[in-house]
Protein backbone atom coordinates (compact mmCIF):
# COMPACT_ATOMS: atom_id res chain seq x y z
CA UNK A 1 0.00 0.00 0.00
CA UNK A 2 1.49 3.27 -1.06
CA UNK A 3 2.12 5.48 1.97
CA UNK A 4 0.48 3.36 4.63
CA UNK A 5 2.02 2.20 7.88
CA UNK A 6 1.20 1.94 11.55
CA UNK A 7 3.08 5.19 12.09
CA UNK A 8 1.12 7.07 9.45
CA UNK A 9 -2.18 5.76 10.77
CA UNK A 10 -1.58 7.24 14.20
CA UNK A 11 -0.05 10.47 12.94
CA UNK A 12 -2.06 11.08 9.80
CA UNK A 13 -2.47 14.84 9.31
CA UNK A 14 -5.76 16.27 10.62
CA UNK A 15 -6.48 17.79 7.18
CA UNK A 16 -7.20 14.31 5.86
CA UNK A 17 -9.97 13.91 8.39
CA UNK A 18 -11.69 17.10 7.21
CA UNK A 19 -11.65 15.83 3.61
CA UNK A 20 -13.13 12.51 4.73
CA UNK A 21 -15.84 14.24 6.79
CA UNK A 22 -16.74 16.51 3.87
CA UNK A 23 -17.07 13.58 1.49
CA UNK A 24 -19.03 11.53 4.00
CA UNK A 25 -21.49 14.37 4.56
CA UNK A 26 -22.15 14.48 0.80
CA UNK A 27 -22.68 10.72 0.52
CA UNK A 28 -26.35 9.70 0.41
CA UNK A 29 -25.74 6.82 2.87
CA UNK A 30 -24.60 9.28 5.55
CA UNK A 31 -27.09 12.05 4.65
CA UNK A 32 -28.73 14.01 7.50
CA UNK A 33 -26.34 12.73 10.13
CA UNK A 34 -25.13 15.28 12.65
CA UNK A 35 -21.53 16.43 13.09
CA UNK A 36 -20.96 14.11 16.04
CA UNK A 37 -22.27 11.08 14.16
CA UNK A 38 -20.13 11.93 11.14
CA UNK A 39 -17.07 12.22 13.37
CA UNK A 40 -17.79 8.75 14.74
CA UNK A 41 -18.20 7.31 11.24
CA UNK A 42 -15.01 9.05 10.09
CA UNK A 43 -13.13 7.09 12.75
CA UNK A 44 -14.43 3.87 11.19
CA UNK A 45 -13.49 4.75 7.62
CA UNK A 46 -10.39 3.02 6.23
CA UNK A 47 -8.30 5.26 4.00
CA UNK A 48 -6.73 3.27 1.14
CA UNK A 49 -4.33 4.51 -1.54
CA UNK A 50 -4.22 2.94 -5.00
CA UNK A 51 -1.85 3.34 -7.94
CA UNK A 52 -3.05 3.48 -11.56
CA UNK A 53 -4.63 0.15 -12.68
CA UNK A 54 -4.76 -1.22 -9.12
CA UNK A 55 -7.91 -3.28 -8.63
CA UNK A 56 -10.11 -2.23 -5.68
CA UNK A 57 -12.15 -5.44 -5.90
CA UNK A 58 -12.95 -8.06 -8.50
CA UNK A 59 -16.31 -8.95 -10.01
CA UNK A 60 -17.72 -12.00 -8.20
CA UNK A 61 -15.83 -11.49 -4.93
CA UNK A 62 -17.98 -11.30 -1.78
CA UNK A 63 -19.00 -7.70 -1.09
CA UNK A 64 -17.79 -6.23 2.19
CA UNK A 65 -18.71 -2.58 2.03
CA UNK A 66 -18.69 0.72 0.18
CA UNK A 67 -16.04 3.17 -0.94
CA UNK A 68 -16.18 6.92 -1.38
CA UNK A 69 -13.64 8.54 -3.68
CA UNK A 70 -11.56 11.14 -1.82
CA UNK A 71 -9.22 11.92 -4.72
CA UNK A 72 -8.40 10.45 -8.12
CA UNK A 73 -10.90 8.21 -9.88
CA UNK A 74 -11.99 4.70 -10.72
CA UNK A 75 -13.57 2.89 -13.63
CA UNK A 76 -16.19 0.19 -13.19
CA UNK A 77 -15.62 -2.71 -15.54
CA UNK A 78 -17.50 -5.88 -16.51
CA UNK A 79 -15.49 -8.99 -17.48
CA UNK A 80 -12.24 -7.32 -16.48
CA UNK A 81 -9.22 -8.91 -18.17
CA UNK A 82 -11.45 -11.32 -20.08
CA UNK A 83 -13.18 -11.42 -23.44
CA UNK A 84 -15.98 -8.92 -23.64
CA UNK A 85 -14.44 -6.47 -21.18
CA UNK A 86 -16.79 -3.50 -20.93
CA UNK A 87 -16.27 -0.25 -19.06
CA UNK A 88 -19.59 0.79 -17.51
CA UNK A 89 -18.73 4.13 -15.97
CA UNK A 90 -15.94 6.31 -14.60
CA UNK A 91 -16.30 7.89 -11.17
CA UNK A 92 -14.46 10.82 -9.63
CA UNK A 93 -13.97 12.60 -6.29
CA UNK A 94 -17.16 12.69 -4.18
CA UNK A 95 -18.68 9.66 -5.94
CA UNK A 96 -19.24 6.42 -4.10
CA UNK A 97 -19.79 2.78 -5.02
CA UNK A 98 -20.49 -0.65 -3.46
CA UNK A 99 -22.95 0.72 -0.89
CA UNK A 100 -25.33 -2.25 -1.17
CA UNK A 101 -22.56 -4.53 0.09
CA UNK A 102 -23.14 -2.95 3.47
CA UNK A 103 -26.31 -5.03 3.63
CA UNK A 104 -25.24 -8.44 2.40
CA UNK A 105 -22.31 -10.43 1.11
CA UNK A 106 -23.71 -10.72 -2.40
CA UNK A 107 -20.94 -11.01 -5.02
CA UNK A 108 -19.60 -7.76 -6.46
CA UNK A 109 -21.35 -7.09 -9.78
CA UNK A 110 -18.31 -5.54 -11.48
CA UNK A 111 -14.59 -4.98 -11.09
CA UNK A 112 -13.39 -1.55 -9.93
CA UNK A 113 -10.01 -0.30 -11.17
CA UNK A 114 -8.15 2.91 -10.24
CA UNK A 115 -7.66 5.24 -13.22
CA UNK A 116 -4.69 6.99 -11.63
CA UNK A 117 -3.30 7.62 -8.15
CA UNK A 118 -6.49 7.37 -6.09
CA UNK A 119 -7.42 7.71 -2.44
CA UNK A 120 -10.57 5.93 -1.27
CA UNK A 121 -12.41 5.91 2.03
CA UNK A 122 -13.85 2.46 2.73
CA UNK A 123 -16.74 1.83 5.11
CA UNK A 124 -17.39 -1.85 5.72
CA UNK A 125 -20.15 -4.09 7.01
CA UNK A 126 -18.25 -5.30 10.12
CA UNK A 127 -17.86 -1.66 11.18
CA UNK A 128 -21.52 -0.94 10.41
CA UNK A 129 -22.56 -3.96 12.53
CA UNK A 130 -20.34 -2.72 15.32
CA UNK A 131 -21.83 0.77 15.02
CA UNK A 132 -25.41 -0.57 15.09
CA UNK A 133 -24.56 -2.32 18.38
CA UNK A 134 -22.82 0.66 19.97
CA UNK A 135 -24.76 3.56 18.48
CA UNK A 136 -28.16 2.21 17.41
CA UNK A 137 -29.53 5.65 16.49
CA UNK A 138 -26.72 6.33 14.01
CA UNK A 139 -26.87 2.75 12.75
CA UNK A 140 -30.62 2.92 12.14
CA UNK A 141 -30.23 6.24 10.32
CA UNK A 142 -27.62 4.72 7.98
CA UNK A 143 -29.78 1.64 7.38
CA UNK A 144 -32.77 3.91 6.61
CA UNK A 145 -30.66 5.87 4.12
CA UNK A 146 -29.58 2.59 2.54
CA UNK A 147 -33.23 1.53 2.34
CA UNK A 148 -34.00 4.77 0.53
CA UNK A 149 -31.24 4.06 -1.96
CA UNK A 150 -32.63 0.56 -2.46
CA UNK A 151 -36.24 1.71 -2.88
CA UNK A 152 -35.17 4.46 -5.29
CA UNK A 153 -33.29 1.88 -7.38
CA UNK A 154 -36.24 -0.50 -7.28
CA UNK A 155 -38.53 2.31 -8.42
CA UNK A 156 -36.19 3.17 -11.29
CA UNK A 157 -35.86 -0.49 -12.24
CA UNK A 158 -39.64 -0.83 -12.27
CA UNK A 159 -39.95 2.23 -14.52
CA UNK A 160 -37.25 0.88 -16.86
CA UNK A 161 -38.86 -2.57 -16.83
CA UNK A 162 -42.24 -1.04 -17.66
CA UNK A 163 -40.68 1.00 -20.46
CA UNK A 164 -38.98 -2.13 -21.82
CA UNK A 165 -42.26 -4.07 -21.67
CA UNK A 166 -44.12 -1.23 -23.41
CA UNK A 167 -41.42 -1.17 -26.07
CA UNK A 168 -41.63 -4.94 -26.51
CA UNK A 169 -45.41 -4.80 -26.76
CA UNK A 170 -45.19 -1.94 -29.26
CA UNK A 171 -42.71 -3.96 -31.33
CA UNK A 172 -44.95 -7.04 -31.17
CA UNK A 173 -47.93 -4.98 -32.29
CA UNK A 174 -45.87 -3.44 -35.09
CA UNK A 175 -44.56 -6.86 -36.19
CA UNK A 176 -48.10 -8.28 -35.94
CA UNK A 177 -49.39 -5.54 -38.19
CA UNK B 1 7.53 -18.12 -9.78
CA UNK B 2 3.93 -17.89 -11.06
CA UNK B 3 1.47 -18.84 -8.33
CA UNK B 4 -2.29 -19.18 -8.62
CA UNK B 5 -4.20 -16.31 -6.93
CA UNK B 6 -5.68 -18.79 -4.41
CA UNK B 7 -2.19 -20.03 -3.51
CA UNK B 8 -0.94 -16.47 -3.10
CA UNK B 9 -3.90 -15.62 -0.86
CA UNK B 10 -3.39 -18.78 1.20
CA UNK B 11 0.32 -18.02 1.61
CA UNK B 12 -0.46 -14.45 2.65
CA UNK B 13 -2.95 -15.45 5.33
CA UNK B 14 -0.81 -18.39 6.49
CA UNK B 15 2.17 -16.01 6.80
CA UNK B 16 0.03 -13.53 8.73
CA UNK B 17 -1.28 -16.28 11.01
CA UNK B 18 2.19 -17.73 11.61
CA UNK B 19 3.58 -14.26 12.38
CA UNK B 20 0.72 -13.74 14.86
CA UNK B 21 1.33 -17.07 16.56
CA UNK B 22 5.12 -16.47 16.62
CA UNK B 23 4.56 -13.14 18.42
CA UNK B 24 2.11 -14.85 20.79
CA UNK B 25 4.47 -17.72 21.64
CA UNK B 26 7.36 -15.27 22.01
CA UNK B 27 5.26 -13.31 24.48
CA UNK B 28 4.49 -16.45 26.48
CA UNK B 29 8.22 -16.70 27.18
CA UNK B 30 7.96 -13.44 29.15
CA UNK B 31 5.29 -14.23 31.77
CA UNK B 32 5.68 -10.88 33.54
CA UNK B 33 4.38 -9.25 30.36
CA UNK B 34 2.21 -11.96 28.86
CA UNK B 35 0.12 -12.84 31.94
CA UNK B 36 -1.25 -9.30 32.55
CA UNK B 37 -1.66 -8.83 28.80
CA UNK B 38 -3.59 -12.09 28.44
CA UNK B 39 -5.75 -11.32 31.47
CA UNK B 40 -6.35 -7.80 30.11
CA UNK B 41 -7.29 -9.24 26.70
CA UNK B 42 -9.68 -11.71 28.37
CA UNK B 43 -11.20 -8.85 30.39
CA UNK B 44 -11.42 -6.82 27.17
CA UNK B 45 -13.44 -9.57 25.47
CA UNK B 46 -15.54 -10.10 28.59
CA UNK B 47 -16.32 -6.42 29.11
CA UNK B 48 -16.70 -5.37 25.46
CA UNK B 49 -20.51 -5.80 25.55
CA UNK B 50 -20.68 -3.65 28.71
CA UNK B 51 -18.68 -0.87 27.04
CA UNK B 52 -20.88 -1.10 23.95
CA UNK B 53 -23.92 -0.76 26.20
CA UNK B 54 -22.49 2.36 27.88
CA UNK B 55 -21.65 3.80 24.45
CA UNK B 56 -25.16 3.04 23.17
CA UNK B 57 -26.45 5.32 25.98
CA UNK B 58 -24.68 8.21 24.30
CA UNK B 59 -21.38 8.16 26.25
CA UNK B 60 -17.98 8.18 24.60
CA UNK B 61 -15.69 5.14 24.43
CA UNK B 62 -13.23 7.05 26.58
CA UNK B 63 -15.87 7.60 29.29
CA UNK B 64 -16.92 3.93 29.13
CA UNK B 65 -13.31 2.67 29.41
CA UNK B 66 -12.48 5.06 32.25
CA UNK B 67 -15.67 4.18 34.19
CA UNK B 68 -15.19 0.41 33.86
CA UNK B 69 -11.50 0.66 34.82
CA UNK B 70 -12.34 2.84 37.82
CA UNK B 71 -15.01 0.38 39.01
CA UNK B 72 -12.42 -2.41 38.77
CA UNK B 73 -9.80 -0.37 40.59
CA UNK B 74 -12.31 0.45 43.33
CA UNK B 75 -13.21 -3.23 43.67
CA UNK B 76 -9.50 -4.10 43.79
CA UNK B 77 -8.93 -1.41 46.46
CA UNK B 78 -11.77 -2.80 48.60
CA UNK B 79 -10.33 -6.30 48.08
CA UNK B 80 -6.87 -5.06 49.07
CA UNK B 81 -8.33 -3.69 52.35
CA UNK B 82 -9.69 -7.09 53.35
CA UNK B 83 -6.98 -9.25 51.76
CA UNK B 84 -4.35 -9.00 54.56
CA UNK B 85 -6.89 -10.10 57.21
CA UNK B 86 -8.16 -12.88 55.02
CA UNK B 87 -4.65 -14.15 54.18
CA UNK B 88 -3.79 -13.90 57.87
CA UNK B 89 -6.83 -15.97 58.88
CA UNK B 90 -6.10 -18.66 56.32
CA UNK B 91 -2.38 -18.77 57.19
CA UNK B 92 -3.17 -19.08 60.92
CA UNK B 93 -5.65 -21.89 60.22
CA UNK B 94 -3.00 -23.72 58.17
CA UNK B 95 -0.19 -23.07 60.68
CA UNK B 96 -2.30 -24.19 63.66
CA UNK B 97 -3.06 -27.54 62.05
CA UNK B 98 0.13 -28.07 60.04
CA UNK B 99 1.43 -31.02 62.04
CA UNK B 100 -2.03 -32.60 62.19
CA UNK B 101 -2.41 -32.16 58.45
CA UNK B 102 0.93 -33.82 57.75
CA UNK B 103 0.05 -36.69 60.10
CA UNK B 104 -3.27 -37.11 58.27
CA UNK B 105 -1.49 -37.26 54.93
CA UNK B 106 0.90 -39.91 56.31
CA UNK B 107 -2.04 -41.86 57.65
CA UNK B 108 -3.73 -41.65 54.26
CA UNK B 109 -0.53 -42.75 52.44
CA UNK B 110 -0.11 -45.76 54.76
CA UNK B 111 -3.79 -46.70 54.32
CA UNK B 112 -3.52 -46.38 50.53
CA UNK B 113 -0.38 -48.54 50.43
CA UNK B 114 -2.01 -51.24 52.57
CA UNK B 115 -5.09 -51.26 50.36
CA UNK B 116 -3.03 -51.48 47.18
CA UNK B 117 -0.94 -54.36 48.54
CA UNK B 118 -4.05 -56.14 49.77
CA UNK B 119 -5.60 -55.99 46.31
CA UNK B 120 -2.35 -56.59 44.40
CA UNK B 121 0.11 -58.54 46.57
CA UNK B 122 2.53 -58.94 43.64
CA UNK B 123 3.27 -55.18 43.81
CA UNK B 124 6.47 -54.50 45.74
CA UNK B 125 6.80 -51.94 48.54
CA UNK B 126 5.72 -48.53 47.28
CA UNK B 127 7.01 -46.56 50.28
CA UNK B 128 4.26 -43.99 49.79
CA UNK B 129 4.95 -42.37 53.17
CA UNK B 130 8.65 -41.74 52.49
CA UNK B 131 7.80 -40.71 48.91
CA UNK B 132 5.36 -38.22 50.42
CA UNK B 133 8.13 -36.76 52.60
CA UNK B 134 10.61 -36.54 49.71
CA UNK B 135 8.10 -35.03 47.27
CA UNK B 136 6.74 -32.73 49.97
CA UNK B 137 10.15 -31.29 50.82
CA UNK B 138 10.99 -30.99 47.08
CA UNK B 139 7.75 -29.10 46.48
CA UNK B 140 8.36 -26.93 49.54
CA UNK B 141 11.87 -26.10 48.30
CA UNK B 142 10.60 -25.27 44.81
CA UNK B 143 7.85 -23.05 46.20
CA UNK B 144 10.27 -21.23 48.53
CA UNK B 145 12.81 -20.69 45.73
CA UNK B 146 10.14 -19.45 43.29
CA UNK B 147 8.26 -17.33 45.84
CA UNK B 148 10.30 -14.07 45.61
CA UNK B 149 10.23 -14.15 41.81
CA UNK B 150 6.51 -14.93 41.75
CA UNK B 151 5.78 -12.12 44.23
CA UNK B 152 7.71 -9.56 42.14
CA UNK B 153 5.94 -10.76 38.96
CA UNK B 154 2.56 -10.65 40.72
CA UNK B 155 3.12 -7.07 41.93
CA UNK B 156 4.34 -5.93 38.48
CA UNK B 157 1.41 -7.76 36.89
CA UNK B 158 -1.09 -6.11 39.21
CA UNK B 159 0.34 -2.69 38.32
CA UNK B 160 0.31 -3.39 34.58
CA UNK B 161 -3.07 -5.13 34.41
CA UNK B 162 -5.30 -2.03 34.81
CA UNK B 163 -3.09 -0.09 32.37
CA UNK B 164 -3.24 -2.82 29.72
CA UNK B 165 -6.96 -3.38 30.33
CA UNK B 166 -7.75 0.34 30.04
CA UNK B 167 -5.83 0.84 26.78
CA UNK B 168 -7.15 -2.38 25.26
CA UNK B 169 -10.71 -1.37 26.11
CA UNK B 170 -10.27 2.16 24.83
CA UNK B 171 -7.95 1.69 21.85
CA UNK B 172 -8.43 -1.96 20.86
CA UNK B 173 -10.43 -0.89 17.81
CA UNK B 174 -7.78 1.68 16.84
CA UNK B 175 -5.04 -0.95 17.08
CA UNK B 176 -7.01 -3.29 14.80
CA UNK B 177 -7.44 -0.48 12.28
CA UNK B 178 -3.73 0.32 12.44
CA UNK B 179 -2.95 -3.34 11.76
CA UNK B 180 -5.33 -3.36 8.79
CA UNK B 181 -3.60 -0.26 7.37
CA UNK B 182 -0.50 -2.38 6.77
CA UNK B 183 -2.40 -4.96 4.69
CA UNK B 184 -1.85 -4.64 0.91
CA UNK B 185 -4.87 -3.48 -1.11
CA UNK B 186 -5.29 -6.81 -2.92
CA UNK B 187 -5.80 -8.67 0.40
CA UNK B 188 -7.53 -5.90 2.34
CA UNK B 189 -11.24 -6.80 2.16
CA UNK B 190 -10.53 -10.49 2.71
CA UNK B 191 -8.30 -9.80 5.73
CA UNK B 192 -10.90 -7.41 7.16
CA UNK B 193 -13.57 -10.11 6.90
CA UNK B 194 -11.36 -12.87 8.32
CA UNK B 195 -10.34 -10.68 11.28
CA UNK B 196 -13.96 -9.76 11.96
CA UNK B 197 -15.18 -13.35 11.89
CA UNK B 198 -12.29 -14.56 14.03
CA UNK B 199 -12.89 -11.74 16.51
CA UNK B 200 -16.60 -12.58 16.73
CA UNK B 201 -16.06 -16.31 17.22
CA UNK B 202 -13.09 -16.03 19.58
CA UNK B 203 -14.87 -13.30 21.58
CA UNK B 204 -17.98 -15.46 21.97
CA UNK B 205 -15.84 -18.47 22.91
CA UNK B 206 -13.72 -16.61 25.48
CA UNK B 207 -16.76 -14.93 27.03
CA UNK B 208 -18.35 -18.38 27.20
CA UNK B 209 -15.30 -19.98 28.84
CA UNK B 210 -14.98 -17.21 31.44
CA UNK B 211 -18.71 -17.24 32.15
CA UNK B 212 -18.55 -21.04 32.47
CA UNK B 213 -15.67 -20.79 34.99
CA UNK B 214 -17.63 -18.18 36.98
CA UNK B 215 -20.81 -20.28 37.02
CA UNK B 216 -18.93 -23.45 37.99
CA UNK B 217 -17.27 -21.51 40.85
CA UNK B 218 -20.67 -20.16 41.89
CA UNK B 219 -22.22 -23.66 41.84
CA UNK B 220 -19.34 -25.00 43.94
CA UNK B 221 -19.78 -22.07 46.36
CA UNK B 222 -23.52 -22.70 46.77
CA UNK B 223 -23.01 -26.46 47.18
CA UNK B 224 -20.19 -26.02 49.70
CA UNK B 225 -22.18 -23.48 51.72
CA UNK B 226 -25.29 -25.70 51.65
CA UNK B 227 -23.23 -28.79 52.51
CA UNK B 228 -21.47 -27.05 55.41
CA UNK B 229 -24.81 -25.79 56.75
CA UNK B 230 -26.57 -29.15 56.37
CA UNK B 231 -23.77 -31.12 58.07
CA UNK B 232 -23.09 -28.59 60.80
CA UNK B 233 -19.57 -27.79 59.55
CA UNK B 234 -20.03 -24.01 59.51
CA UNK B 235 -17.83 -23.69 62.60
CA UNK B 236 -14.79 -25.38 61.00
CA UNK B 237 -15.42 -24.51 57.35
CA UNK B 238 -15.82 -20.70 57.40
CA UNK B 239 -17.22 -18.63 54.55
CA UNK B 240 -13.70 -17.41 53.65
CA UNK B 241 -12.58 -21.05 53.22
CA UNK B 242 -15.65 -21.86 51.12
CA UNK B 243 -14.93 -18.81 48.96
CA UNK B 244 -11.29 -19.89 48.50
CA UNK B 245 -12.19 -23.45 47.47
CA UNK B 246 -14.98 -22.25 45.13
CA UNK B 247 -12.65 -19.67 43.50
CA UNK B 248 -9.99 -22.34 42.90
CA UNK B 249 -12.61 -24.77 41.52
CA UNK B 250 -13.86 -22.02 39.15
CA UNK B 251 -10.39 -20.95 38.02
CA UNK B 252 -9.03 -24.45 37.51
CA UNK B 253 -12.10 -25.19 35.41
CA UNK B 254 -10.33 -23.17 32.69
CA UNK B 255 -8.07 -26.23 32.24
CA UNK B 256 -10.08 -29.08 30.71
CA UNK B 257 -10.11 -32.50 32.43
CA UNK B 258 -7.17 -31.90 34.77
CA UNK B 259 -8.58 -28.62 36.12
CA UNK B 260 -11.52 -30.12 38.02
CA UNK B 261 -9.19 -32.74 39.56
CA UNK B 262 -6.78 -29.98 40.63
CA UNK B 263 -9.72 -27.98 42.04
CA UNK B 264 -10.99 -30.97 44.00
CA UNK B 265 -7.51 -31.77 45.34
CA UNK B 266 -7.09 -28.16 46.47
CA UNK B 267 -10.38 -28.39 48.36
CA UNK B 268 -9.32 -31.66 50.00
CA UNK B 269 -5.92 -30.21 50.96
CA UNK B 270 -7.71 -27.27 52.56
CA UNK B 271 -9.92 -29.61 54.60
CA UNK B 272 -7.02 -31.89 55.61
CA UNK B 273 -4.86 -28.97 56.76
CA UNK B 274 -7.45 -26.74 58.45
CA UNK B 275 -9.91 -29.07 60.20
CA UNK B 276 -8.89 -29.22 63.85
CA UNK B 277 -11.15 -32.14 64.71
CA UNK B 278 -10.46 -35.43 62.90
CA UNK B 279 -13.96 -36.72 63.59
CA UNK B 280 -15.34 -34.15 61.14
CA UNK B 281 -12.75 -34.90 58.48
CA UNK B 282 -14.76 -37.53 56.62
CA UNK B 283 -17.81 -35.25 56.50
CA UNK B 284 -15.65 -32.34 55.28
CA UNK B 285 -14.07 -34.48 52.54
CA UNK B 286 -17.52 -35.74 51.51
CA UNK B 287 -18.90 -32.17 51.33
CA UNK B 288 -15.98 -31.00 49.15
CA UNK B 289 -16.13 -34.03 46.85
CA UNK B 290 -19.92 -33.72 46.51
CA UNK B 291 -19.69 -29.96 45.78
CA UNK B 292 -16.99 -30.45 43.11
CA UNK B 293 -18.90 -33.39 41.60
CA UNK B 294 -22.17 -31.42 41.43
CA UNK B 295 -20.36 -28.41 39.93
CA UNK B 296 -18.82 -30.67 37.28
CA UNK B 297 -22.12 -32.38 36.58
CA UNK B 298 -23.84 -29.01 36.23
CA UNK B 299 -21.01 -27.86 33.94
CA UNK B 300 -21.17 -30.90 31.67
CA UNK B 301 -24.95 -31.14 31.57
CA UNK B 302 -26.13 -27.53 31.66
CA UNK B 303 -23.55 -24.74 31.88
CA UNK B 304 -21.10 -25.90 29.18
CA UNK B 305 -23.70 -26.73 26.50
CA UNK B 306 -25.60 -23.50 27.26
CA UNK B 307 -22.79 -20.95 27.34
CA UNK B 308 -20.27 -22.47 24.93
CA UNK B 309 -22.29 -24.89 22.83
CA UNK B 310 -20.84 -27.49 20.57
CA UNK B 311 -19.45 -25.06 17.99
CA UNK B 312 -15.97 -25.22 19.42
CA UNK B 313 -15.89 -28.83 20.55
CA UNK B 314 -12.35 -30.15 20.66
CA UNK B 315 -11.76 -33.91 20.65
CA UNK B 316 -10.69 -35.21 24.11
CA UNK B 317 -7.51 -36.78 22.69
CA UNK B 318 -6.61 -33.44 21.08
CA UNK B 319 -7.24 -31.68 24.42
CA UNK B 320 -4.95 -34.09 26.30
CA UNK B 321 -2.19 -33.76 23.68
CA UNK B 322 -2.52 -29.97 23.68
CA UNK B 323 -2.33 -29.82 27.47
CA UNK B 324 0.74 -32.08 27.53
CA UNK B 325 2.59 -30.07 24.86
CA UNK B 326 1.59 -26.59 26.12
CA UNK B 327 2.09 -27.57 29.76
CA UNK B 328 5.57 -28.88 28.96
CA UNK B 329 6.45 -25.73 26.98
CA UNK B 330 4.87 -22.96 29.06
CA UNK B 331 3.94 -24.48 32.42
CA UNK B 332 0.69 -23.47 34.12
CA UNK B 333 0.13 -20.58 31.70
CA UNK B 334 0.40 -23.07 28.83
CA UNK B 335 -2.30 -25.25 30.38
CA UNK B 336 -4.70 -22.29 30.58
CA UNK B 337 -4.10 -21.01 27.03
CA UNK B 338 -3.74 -24.40 25.26
CA UNK B 339 -7.36 -24.95 24.22
CA UNK B 340 -8.18 -21.28 23.42
CA UNK B 341 -5.06 -21.08 21.21
CA UNK B 342 -6.15 -24.26 19.45
CA UNK B 343 -9.65 -22.86 18.93
CA UNK B 344 -8.22 -19.59 17.50
CA UNK B 345 -5.95 -21.57 15.15
CA UNK B 346 -8.87 -23.73 14.01
CA UNK B 347 -11.12 -20.72 13.38
CA UNK B 348 -8.26 -19.02 11.49
CA UNK B 349 -7.75 -22.05 9.25
CA UNK B 350 -11.45 -22.62 8.53
CA UNK B 351 -12.18 -18.92 7.88
CA UNK B 352 -9.09 -18.60 5.69
CA UNK B 353 -10.01 -21.67 3.68
CA UNK B 354 -13.51 -20.35 3.03
CA UNK B 355 -12.30 -16.77 2.34
CA UNK B 356 -9.54 -17.90 -0.04
CA UNK B 357 -12.11 -20.01 -1.91
CA UNK B 358 -14.60 -17.15 -2.27
CA UNK B 359 -12.13 -14.31 -2.92
CA UNK B 360 -9.32 -16.08 -4.77
CA UNK B 361 -11.36 -17.65 -7.56
CA UNK B 362 -12.38 -14.23 -8.88
CA UNK B 363 -8.93 -12.65 -9.01
CA UNK B 364 -7.88 -11.91 -12.58
CA UNK B 365 -4.12 -11.64 -13.04
CA UNK B 366 -4.09 -10.56 -16.66
CA UNK B 367 -4.44 -6.84 -17.25
CA UNK B 368 -6.34 -5.78 -20.38
CA UNK B 369 -4.23 -4.82 -23.38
Amino acid sequence: VAGSSLWENFFRPKGDRDVVSEHLANTVVFRDLGGRALRQIRELVHIRDYAKDDVVFFEGQPGSGMYTILSGGVRIVLNYGRDGETELVRLGPGDFFGELSLLDEAPRSATVVATGPTRLGGFFRPDLMDLVGRQPRIGVKILLNLSEVLSERLRRTNIELKAARDERNALRTRLGD
Amino acid sequence: LALRPQTRLSLWVAGLGLAGFAVFFGMLQIPVLSIPLLVAAALGYLLAPLLDLIESRGRSRNFAAVSVTLVFLAAAAVGALYLPDWVGDQSRAFAANWETGLARLHEFAALAENQIRAFAPFVGPLNLESQLDVKGSELGGTVLRALPNVLVQAILGLVMLPLFAFFLLRDGRLAKRALLETVPNRHFEMTLNILWRINEQVGAYLRGVLLEAGLVGLTAFVMLAAGAWATGLTGVLPMSGILLIAAVVGLTNLIPYFGPVAGGLTGLTYIIFTFPDSSMLTTGVAVVLAAVAVAQLADNAIIGPLVIGRAVDVHPIAVVLLLLVFGRMFGLLGLVVAVPVWVVARVLVSETRSAVRSYGQHVVDRRPA
